[in-house]
């Protein structure tokens, strides 16, 4: 796999890591022998069918999407901005016992 | 007194137990020597020396009543991602650099405990990424022994602080070779010990499944020393495990008969230094002398360990470093912008190029389309070399090879980080399978020390402290101190 600026960017987003473009052409270059160096063990057989059996059943996994506004806004329509406290206010959790 | 930096632990021990040097005095020299010296090398980026004699004069108070434990007075320096509430810990990171924890790490509640002087804490590699010392926010440590080089990494800042003699013991933490390597490059002795064997608990986590805290001296003597006092189980680390051994009494025992010594015959397929060769080959036949056997063993899976350990340990530490936002630790970006540019901002601006690196590496492989592809298969390979050392250790007590394939090298000698990363080829295998293994000094190149590695099987670190132990009367390597830190 060879990897672009465009992946890097992406992958910085993900990482909520912003890179400049003379960062990301640096990235992009180490990434690639990085990657070259790690994909080493991608063409050894290491009977990776029972790999559950060796490490244990992997969570399933979220889509690499980077949410932002929806995340944000998400949050806010919890709770309230008070201007006069200048903080957020969460509703009280109410004790039904 | 003069040179007190060049006496063993058991020597200082007997010092202080005969009155002959009080807490306060033996304090007072290491920390002038931090200060006539510190600015030539930035080993040491946290120090006070009131709040070092602070605690000396406690420690004195208490000896005028009772001496309770060996090293009640003896000062020691703590790596800077070992949490302490008398210093910052900032971990060579911007991130952090004005971080103070409001609780000790268990190893240093239990160094307080047993009367230790923290004098200090130690520069390092940030976040514990690097082999070399050249990432700290703090800037470059310098080897003593030539400041022209590194002193190694992570722990690079402790290594140089002992090897200078600013204090006789020091911590350091290793995740793929960071107290073995810079031990090797600074003319010291350095233990990881088997994983679980000391809490992590107030150890900052840079990839959790392969740190570990360990000591780092002149000899395996001095570091046996601080073996006993940290390595007590912790209920606050779940992988903490009970290890039932008096490291310096079981130094004193002879070497147990046959003991038999696994060489690697991969070794040939790497480009090692010849002054290192010559080092190893010298090593065999001082350990040859102690009536220790050599096999020859093969070690197929350790080529591999390499890129499975850069695909662990970096899914790791973009795990682990996703709580540095700005939310509740050190640094935050000030301005008027959302969450979301306050996380991206604050990272940006707080971690420096090898962790930003480290970080996106982890999120690749972890990411849904790769995970199986590199993840899991670096796990799975994880459990074949696991399978491996098993087997070796069936036949054999423990490994031999170098610690590292060159002398401690230049400042920005590699071009790119794939080369820099290729140096911690032997490390790292011990710790993708939590083995005990350790750095010691096997000859010189030049001014340069050169060390060599012993690996062990699960819970044998005092088998390895105690073979070191012999080598070390027996030649003497430990003894050798750099020429401007005399």
């Amino acid at each position: 796999m060879v990897f672009d600026a465009k992946i890097i960017n992406n992958l910085s987003k993900l990482a909520f890591i912003d890179l400049s473009d003379h960062e990301i052409v640096s990235l992009t270059d180490d990434f690639n022998r990085i990657v070259d160096m790690i994909d080493s063990i991608s063409d050894i057989d290491l009977c990776v069918d029972d790999i559950d059996a060796k490490t244990g059943p992997s969570a399933p996994l979220r889509n690499d999407i980077i949410e932002h506004t929806p995340f944000v806004d998400q949050i806010k329509s919890f709770s309230q901005f008070d201007e006069n406290l200048n903080s957020f206010v969460v509703p009280k959790v109410v004790d039904k016992n | 007194m003069k040179n007190l930096h060049t006496q063993s632990i058991r020597e200082l021990i007997k010092l202080i137990e005969n009155r002959l040097i009080s807490a306060y005095e033996l304090t007072s020299y290491f920390c002038d020597r931090i200060q006539t010296y510190n600015s030539k090398i930035n080993a040491v980026i946290s120090f006070d020396k009131d709040i070092a004699l602070d605690q000396a004069k406690q420690i004195d108070h208490r000896i005028t009543k009772k001496k309770s434990s060996p090293l009640q007075g003896i000062p020691i320096l703590q790596k800077d991602l070992i949490c302490s509430t008398k210093f910052k810990t900032t971990c060579g990171s911007k991130m952090l650099a004005n971080y103070q924890s409001p609780f000790n790490a268990h190893v240093v509640n239990l160094c307080d405990a047993e009367g230790l002087i923290e004098i200090g804490k130690t520069n390092m590699d940030e976040f514990a990424m690097g082999s070399s010392n050249e990432t700290s926010y703090f800037g470059n440590v310098l080897n003593p022994w030539e400041h022209t080089r590194v002193p190694g990494g992570s722990s690079g800042g402790a290594a140089a602080a002992v090897a200078a003699g600013f204090a006789p013991l020091a911590t350091g933490s290793d995740t793929g070779g960071s107290i073995r390597q810079p031990s090797s490059f600074c003319g010291l002795t350095g233990l990881k010990p088997t994983y679980g064997a000391v809490s992590r608990n107030g150890l900052i986590a840079f990839a959790s499944s392969l740190d570990q805290i360990g000591p780092m001296a002149k000899s395996a003597e001095d570091c046996a020393y601080l073996m006993d006092v940290i390595t007590k189980k912790d209920p606050k680390d779940s992988t903490s495990q009970q290890y039932d051994m008096q490291f310096v009494d079981y130094l004193k025992n002879d070497i147990p008969p046959k003991i038999k010594i696994g060489i690697p015959k991969e070794l040939k397929n790497f480009t090692i230094d010849s002054s290192v060769e010559k080092a190893f080959g010298e090593t065999v036949q001082s350990l040859k002398g102690l009536n220790v056997e050599f096999v020859e063993i093969s070690l197929s899976s350790m080529e591999l360990a390499l890129p499975a350990y850069y695909i662990i340990a970096p899914a790791e530490c973009s795990s682990n470093l996703a709580r540095y936002n700005g939310a509740l630790f050190g640094y935050r970006h000030e301005g008027d912008n959302s969450l979301q540019e306050m996380y991206s901002k604050t990272r940006t601006e707080g971690f420096g190029k090898e962790v930003k690196r480290r970080i996106i590496i982890g999120t690749f492989v972890l990411s849904k389309g790769f995970q199986g592809q590199y993840y899991q298969k670096a796990l799975s390979l994880c459990h074949n070399l696991k399978m491996e050392f098993k087997k070796i250790f069936s036949i054999c007590d423990f490994i031999l090879t170098p610690t590292i394939s060159t002398p401690a090298f230049e400042f920005n000698a590699y071009k790119n980080p794939v080369e820099m990363y290729q140096s911690d080829l032997f490390t790292i295998p011990a710790n993708l399978c939590g083995l005990p293994a350790i750095s010691f000094q096997a000859g010189m190149h030049g001014k340069l020390p050169i060390g060599a590695q012993l690996i062990g099987n699960h819970f044998k670190d005092h088998e390895l402290l105690q073979l070191v132990h012999h080598f070390q009367k027996a030649t003497g390597w430990h003894e050798i101190y750099p020429e401007d830190y005399q």
